[in-house]
């Protein structure tokens, strides 16, 4: 039911109702908010992303023809953003705002068992942000975005078998990473 | 079983969206492959792990930023409809009649290089007509220029006769008027920039802003426009400065928008948008 009425308000803003853009706002900002967040670690860089998606989602709203999701054309776009956002970074030389994120110590105090858990997600983000992007990206969209393979096959251009295939290779990909920085750390 | 189907059912199988039948042909594999079995296991374990990866809620800056960026672009479809609509009015008005005399030369450039032609093989008699044809009508093209500049001309003189005006109305039909103009002189961009920087209207401001952005080839404009960065408390010309600044690329406006940045009630949507342009600018 939401996808078609998502399509009916991108249609209406299409038309000029500009308006409903702060309804899809309102649904969208937050997972797209994870989305980027999970990609860049970055809380501001992540809101100023969200931001482009819907600066992008103005400016090409003519190519919106309702035939598909709307979650998928907007999830094309975000994945444009994001792509541009690491051009950028690397052109202008900066580090991967990642990096920063795999020092961040856990915070102290807790029960051990507490300890233990923000240290497995502690090591669990740094592994994440070892992984080469596009396999972080396939991740994220499958086990945090919750989309369906059919959607990811159509923003990757594969076919769902393909995206299997992907997602089997990046977890394996993150567990081998995950259990390199377990025994750094134990020595 | 090849590798790649091995990977699309253990994928399907932590996904939790295996099909029974998927899932007792992965069985019957791993049945037969006990390191299979323990791959499973380890990537069962780190794919729950990663549903307990926290994440942190987007601040309200966010939502302020998104209705903010709305509004402008709302803002910006209206100008853009008032210029579409001031172009067709211009077209109507002024260049009609322009758009006429042009024809009406270039016909008769078409018939005198004719005439031209024919007289090479004619009398000399018809090359003094020729002569005669074309000065008329350089003529009545000066006389047309001579028309336009007075009219122009005349515009200022309303112009800056009604920006004086105490009707914030009259004020603005007097700022509005600069759009039939080609160029500027100084006494109209002194008239436009005091009105920018004291007009007691946002309105009359905003339009001031608009209107001065078509003449920026001037410098003592690009100069006004940063000076008053400055003197602005209304946010909406605020983000319509900080915008001019961005589209001319101006730097010299980044020590201005600094500043404007310390100012203590800054509205929250100016502030993002003077950060972005002096990022842009830097």
């Amino acid at each position: 039911m939401d996808a078609i009425s998502d399509n009916g308000l991108m249609l209406k803003v299409k038309d000029g109702d500009v308006d409903k853009l702060g309804l899809l706002f309102e649904r969208y900002n937050k997972s797209l908010f994870g989305f980027f967040y999970r990609m860049t670690h970055n809380a501001k860089t992540s809101e100023d992303l969200v931001q482009n998606v819907f600066l992008r989602i103005l400016k090409y709203k003519h190519t919106f023809t309702g035939e598909g999701k709307f979650t998928t054309w907007m999830y094309h776009l975000a994945r444009n953003v994001n792509v541009d956002h690491h051009k950028k970074q690397n052109r202008m030389g900066y580090k991967d705002d990642l990096s920063e994120w795999e020092n961040r110590l856990p915070d102290e105090g807790g029960t051990e068992s507490q300890i233990n858990q923000q240290e497995e997600i502690q090591l669990l983000n740094a592994a994440m942000a070892k992984l080469p992007a596009e396999k972080r990206e396939i991740l994220v969209l499958s086990r945090y975005q919750g989309l369906k393979y059919k959607e990811i096959s159509q923003l990757m251009n594969c076919s769902e078998g393909a995206v299997k295939v992907r997602i089997h290779r990046a977890l394996t990909d993150l567990k081998k990473i995950y259990k390199k920085l377990e025994n750094n750390q134990a020595l | 079983m090849n590798k790649e189907r091995y990977q699309i059912l253990m994928t399907e199988y932590l996904n939790g969206d295996i099909t029974p039948e998927h899932e007792a042909e992965l069985k019957a594999y791993l049945e037969q492959k006990e390191e299979g079995k323990s791959e499973l296991f380890e990537l069962k374990v780190l794919n729950d792990q990663l549903g307990q990866v926290p994440i942190p809620e987007p601040s309200e800056q966010m939502s302020v930023n998104f209705y903010a960026m709305l509004e402008e672009h709302k803002q910006a479809e209206k100008t853009a409809l008032k210029w579409s609509n001031r172009l067709k009015n211009w077209w109507a008005s002024l260049n009609y009649r322009r758009l006429a005399y042009n024809l009406s030369y270039g016909l008769m450039g078409i018939l005198i290089g004719g005439l031209g032609m024919y007289s090479l093989q004619g009398t000399g008699s018809k090359d003094n007509k020729n002569v005669v044809i074309t000065k008329k009508n350089d003529e009545q093209w000066a006389d047309v220029k001579k028309q336009l500049a007075r009219l122009e001309a005349a515009n200022k003189e309303v112009m800056l006769t009604l920006i004086k005006e105490k009707s914030a109305s009259e004020r603005l039909r007097a700022v509005n008027l600069t759009s039939n103009l080609s160029d500027v002189d100084n006494r109209i961009i002194d008239a436009l920039l005091t009105t920018l920087n004291t007009d007691s209207n946002v309105n009359v401001r905003l339009t001031t802003v608009e209107a001065l952005s078509q003449f920026t080839k001037h410098p003592k404009v690009r100069t006004g426009l940063i000076k008053s960065i400055a003197q602005q408390d209304s946010p909406l010309v605020q983000i319509a400065l900080v915008d001019i600044m961005i589209d001319l690329q101006e730097k010299r406006s980044v020590k201005a928008l600094q500043d404007l940045l310390k100012k203590q009630d800054l509205n929250e949507a100016v502030k993002g948008r003077v950060k972005q342009g002096i990022q842009v600018l830097l």
